[in-house]
């Protein structure tokens, strides 16, 4: 099992999902995240004075699924929120070692 | 074993009640249910006495607390007191006990207990005010009745001691309580007992009224003019309905809980019967009827204790009496009152005013002048609106900071605001279901006005707070800003519609209803129809993209209703609740506001009417393009602002015509040649799919045929297309121009596919250039990294000679830069270039480290090109 982690733009929260749910992924947890990479926050000037944006706005979309499924997630996920400038942002993958589903008390693949 | 049987009986008979209620939703639930306990008591404590003989320390069972007040809820505790005349021997009180209280214990009865004689009782009282209040609510259930009632006087004559004393620490308590549950979690699911407004506020009073005049039943209030005639009987029908309410909660969750969770409103509201109307859903009414009466409550509780409570405690303060000039009010007591009804009938405006000087003055309202304001009412007609006096006053208390008794709130609670604004009443108590509205429409209007003041306060600790209050001090004129913050949902009293669109409408008529001018309720209507359109914007698009940027300079068109809107924003989801402003959010909308001001501001679309002459242009552009093609409108949607903005109206007939070919064609590019016999300079427009590289080669391949470029312009449209303009003097041989250009043509393509080498043809051409021109000036570089949001800005000053163009623009390939924009001039020899440009692999502006790399390389070419000259010469 493997546990993907996609930070990316917040407008393109919709079309990700929508492109996982395509692919049948229909389980992920969304959350508002604060951080940055390369892209390393911006300034913007008013009147003389900066406004650092040292951490720049992002959302991160976590997806638990099976191993064979992965690679196919990666490229959708990659492919629904480029936009080709500064900050598209990165995409996460890890081994997932034990999952457990807390209403039946399910585990593993069958909790995913 | 008999008590054990009566304990039985009592928790059938509690199970039957409790069906009826919830059959019937009777009211004296509560009072039967204390009953119901009463009789347990008096019979479980008569056949004890019949039963033993050894009892011979007098005692009495008395009811605490909300048992006390025949106030039983559901699941609440038994809160009772085993009073004894001498203190009990250690097995004594136990024996009592044991018999009375095991039996209700095993059938999950939920008793609190104690045991005290008269002084322990007044001690415990002095050192605990929990203690203190639930004895206040003391009533005798069975047992020695003149123990009882010694108690009770002992009691009394403590209280009578100190009675202020009491009175201000139950209110200090109460301050507290206010604090801790007054937060805005609280209002989304708000807590029946001890949120603001909840029964702790009704027991709050009750113990005031106890304390200060001996309150026996409810009606005392009226009696000692402390609530009207029409007060009481809501003030009664609101205890009753959140009492019914509590009830519920308590059979729903099937234990002592007060916090209405959100799948708790859904379950009470159908269990109430509530039906939905005027587009709200049952469970909106509910909300909506259980908020109006929570307020009320809560404004009853102020003003009892504002009555009772306030003077002493200002006096310890010594604050001093404040005075008032206005005629007809009066400061008294430290609160804020007519003079007299004659006074408001003489002068109607007293009825706005005294909010003003209230606010101005921050003394609150007395409860007369509230009953006043509220049966004058009728007084507020369109005569009194138009009134520039009256308008002022409104429009002071829009700027009047948050305070507990806010002047809006207190306007709000009289029905002055829908006195002013009809309208306002629609919405006064509208509640959305949801996570995220925490106020009902009316008060969150209120609180979005007060939020503005937030914003620029420094004392509120927002990170921003002094970029806000610097965009505040240029918005003008404010009260025109103020009014759309108030206003901005108005629209939601409306249903179907979006509120927004409703909302601009509305007021319009409300302003024109205050005589409001034209060209101000236009700013205010834009502002409401657009008040979601930012926070949409910064989270819907790509703000790092210069198109989502400029869209917004568009629809925004004005630097000062950009500002307008965007403190609107920040203020409207500051009153919104704690899901809706986040800094998460908050940093997009700034971005997005300094990234477009920027561009209103600085850009080309920061002169006057720029917006205007864009959008009438680019009608016009599209509209002589429909006769030679069906997709004009897409064309023209492909075209940046910038680049509308800056080229006239036949260069981009031109440009268009170039693009349709090219579509049409399997070239890397199109040209046209524009002949001026007169100058001797020919224009030369291109229209390519971008790539990299494009610009500095055609620069190049000018230079090799012989023809010296003078300006050149380049932009780049929005679907990877490339357009730009070169004007350069005309070839040498004009008699075979077109083979010329034919040759330019041919050379180019093959630049393209780097069949020729463009750098060395270059290169020999200027041979000798600078031994010609011995004069001299300094080379200047500058790359500025801030006037823009997306692209490193890079001027370079030099001089001019062949090939300069093709060096520079090849040397910005070579460093892995786009060129997005340039312009390109020369003045006698002296050459000022400007490029637009963002790094290829990375996207976006060029980092500090490389801008310096950068600078310094294209000084050492300049100054490279010059020695190689000199050296080969």
């Amino acid at each position: 099992m493997k546990k993907i982690e996609a930070i990316i733009k917040p407008f393109k929260v919709d079309d990700v999902k929508e492109a996982l749910n395509e692919i049948g992924i229909e389980g992920m947890t969304v959350s508002e995240v604060k951080g940055y990479g390369r892209q390393k926050g911006h300034k913007e000037i008013y009147r003389g004075a900066e406004y650092v944006v040292d951490f720049v706005p992002k959302v991160k979309i976590e997806v638990a699924l099976r191993a064979d499924r992965a690679e196919e997630a990666v490229r959708i996920i990659r492919e629904a929120a480029k936009t080709d400038n500064i900050g598209d942002g990165k995409i996460f993958v890890s081994n997932l070692e034990r999952v457990v589903r807390i209403r039946t008390g399910e585990i593993d693949e069958d909790a995913l | 074993m008999k008590i054990k049987t009566l304990a039985s009986e009592l928790s059938e008979k509690k199970e039957k009640l409790s069906e009826v209620f919830l059959n019937s939703g009777e009211e004296s639930f509560n009072k039967n249910l204390s009953e119901l306990y009463d009789e347990y008591f008096v019979k479980s404590l008569e056949y004890i006495l019949e039963n033993s003989t050894l009892f011979t320390n007098p005692f009495a069972l008395v009811a605490l607390g909300g048992y006390g007040r025949q106030e039983q809820a559901p699941h609440s505790d038994i809160d009772l007191l085993f009073l004894f005349e001498n203190s009990p021997q250690e097995d004594e009180a136990e024996k009592i006990v044991r018999q009375i209280l095991y039996p209700l214990w095993d059938y999950k009865f939920t008793i609190g207990y104690s045991t005290r004689t008269i002084s322990t009782c007044i001690k415990e009282a002095k050192s605990d005010l929990f203690n203190f209040t639930s004895m206040l609510d003391s009533r005798f259930i069975c047992g020695c009745s003149s123990l009882y009632f010694k108690f009770a006087e002992k009691f009394r004559a403590y209280i009578s001691k100190s009675p202020k004393k009491f009175i201000e620490k139950i209110i200090l308590q109460s301050e507290k309580r206010h604090n801790e549950y007054g937060n805005s979690e609280y209002l989304l699911e708000p807590d029946i007992k001890n949120g603001m407004g909840g029964l702790r506020d009704y027991h709050t009073i009750r113990w005031i009224g106890k304390i200060n005049f001996n309150l026996n039943e409810l009606k005392d209030f009226q009696y000692q003019g402390y609530l009207s005639e029409s007060e009481y009987p809501e003030f009664i029908e609101s205890l009753e309905f959140i009492t019914r309410v509590r009830n519920h909660l308590h059979f729903l969750t099937k234990r002592n809980s007060d916090k209405l969770h959100f799948d708790h409103q859904l379950k009470i509201a159908s269990r109430l019967g509530v039906i939905g109307k005027d587009g709200k859903t049952p469970v909106e009414s509910f909300l909506g009827e259980l908020h109006l009466r929570m307020n009320f409550l809560k404004e009853i509780v102020l003003m009892i204790q504002n009555e009772i409570g306030r003077p002493k405690k200002l006096g310890i303060k010594r604050v001093y009496k404040k005075l008032t000039k206005v005629e007809g009010l009066e400061i008294k007591n430290n609160l804020l009152g007519f003079k007299n009804s004659k006074a408001i009938i003489k002068d109607p405006s007293l009825l706005i005013e005294i909010f003003k000087v209230s606010g101005l003055k921050k003394v609150p309202l007395n409860s007369e002048s509230k009953r006043l304001v509220h049966d004058f009412g009728y007084l507020v007609d369109d005569q009194f609106r138009k009134n520039q006096k009256n308008i002022r006053a409104f429009e002071k208390t829009l700027t009047i900071p948050y305070t507990e008794n806010h002047p809006l709130d207190s306007m709000l609670n009289t029905g002055m605001l829908s006195y002013m604004i009809s309208e306002f009443k629609e919405i006064t108590n509208r509640i959305e279901y949801n996570d995220y509205h925490i106020y009902s429409v009316g008060r969150h209007s209120i609180r979005a006005v007060q939020s503005v003041q937030r914003l620029i306060s420094d004392k509120e600790g927002l990170k921003n707070s002094d970029l806000y209050s610097s965009v505040y001090s240029e918005i003008r004129p404010k009260r025109v800003f103020l009014w759309a913050v108030f206003l901005h949902d108005i629209g939601k009293g409306q249903k179907g519609e979006d509120h927004s669109i409703s909302g601009a409408r509305t007021a319009k008529k409300i302003l024109k209803r205050f005589g409001i001018k034209k060209e101000y309720i236009d700013t205010i209507s834009f502002l409401i129809e657009n008040h979601l359109y930012l926070v949409k914007t910064a989270t819907r698009r790509d703000i790092f993209d210069e198109e989502t940027i400029i869209a917004c300079a568009v629809k925004t068109k004005t630097a000062i209703q950009l500002k307008m809107l965007y403190l609107l924003t920040l203020a409207d989801s500051m009153a919104t609740g704690p899901k809706a402003w986040t800094e998460w959010n908050e940093s997009l909308v700034t971005s997005l506001f300094l990234k477009t001001l920027r561009v209103l501001e600085n850009g080309s679309l920061s002169a006057p009417n720029a917006i205007y002459h864009l959008e009438k242009k680019a009608g016009e552009i599209t509209s002589s393009l429909k006769k030679i093609t069906e997709n004009a409108e897409d064309i023209v949607a492909g075209m940046p602002p910038t680049y509308i903005f800056e080229l006239s109206n036949s260069d981009i007939l031109v440009h268009s015509q170039l693009y349709i070919k090219l579509l049409k064609s399997d070239r890397l590019f199109v040209m046209e040649v524009e002949k001026n016999k007169d100058s001797g300079l020919r224009r030369v427009f291109f229209c390519a799919k971008d790539r990299p590289g494009f610009f500095s080669n055609a620069a190049g391949v000018f230079t090799i045929n012989n023809m010296d470029i003078l300006d050149s312009r380049a932009f780049g449209w929005k679907n990877s297309i490339a357009l730009s303009i070169f004007t350069v003097t005309a070839p040498l041989d004009t008699v075979y121009e077109s083979e010329i250009w034919d040759k330019t043509r041919q050379d180019l393509e093959k630049a393209l596919e780097n069949e020729i080498d463009l750098k060395s043809a270059v290169k020999s051409r200027k041979q000798g250039f600078f031994k010609k021109n011995i004069f001299n000036s300094k080379d200047y570089v500058k790359i500025d990294n801030d006037s823009s949001s997306f692209y490193s800005i890079i001027e370079v000053h030099t001089k001019d000679y062949p090939g300069l163009l093709f060096e520079l623009t090849n040397l910005l390939f070579r460093f892995g830069i786009d060129i997005k924009n340039a312009k390109i001039g020369t003045k006698v020899l002296q050459v000022v270039d400007v490029f637009y440009v963002s790094s290829i692999k990375e996207g976006g502006k060029l980092s500090k480290e490389k801008c310096e790399k950068l600078r310094i390389e294209i000084l050492k070419e300049l100054s490279k090109i010059r020695e190689e000259d000199y050296e080969e010469n």
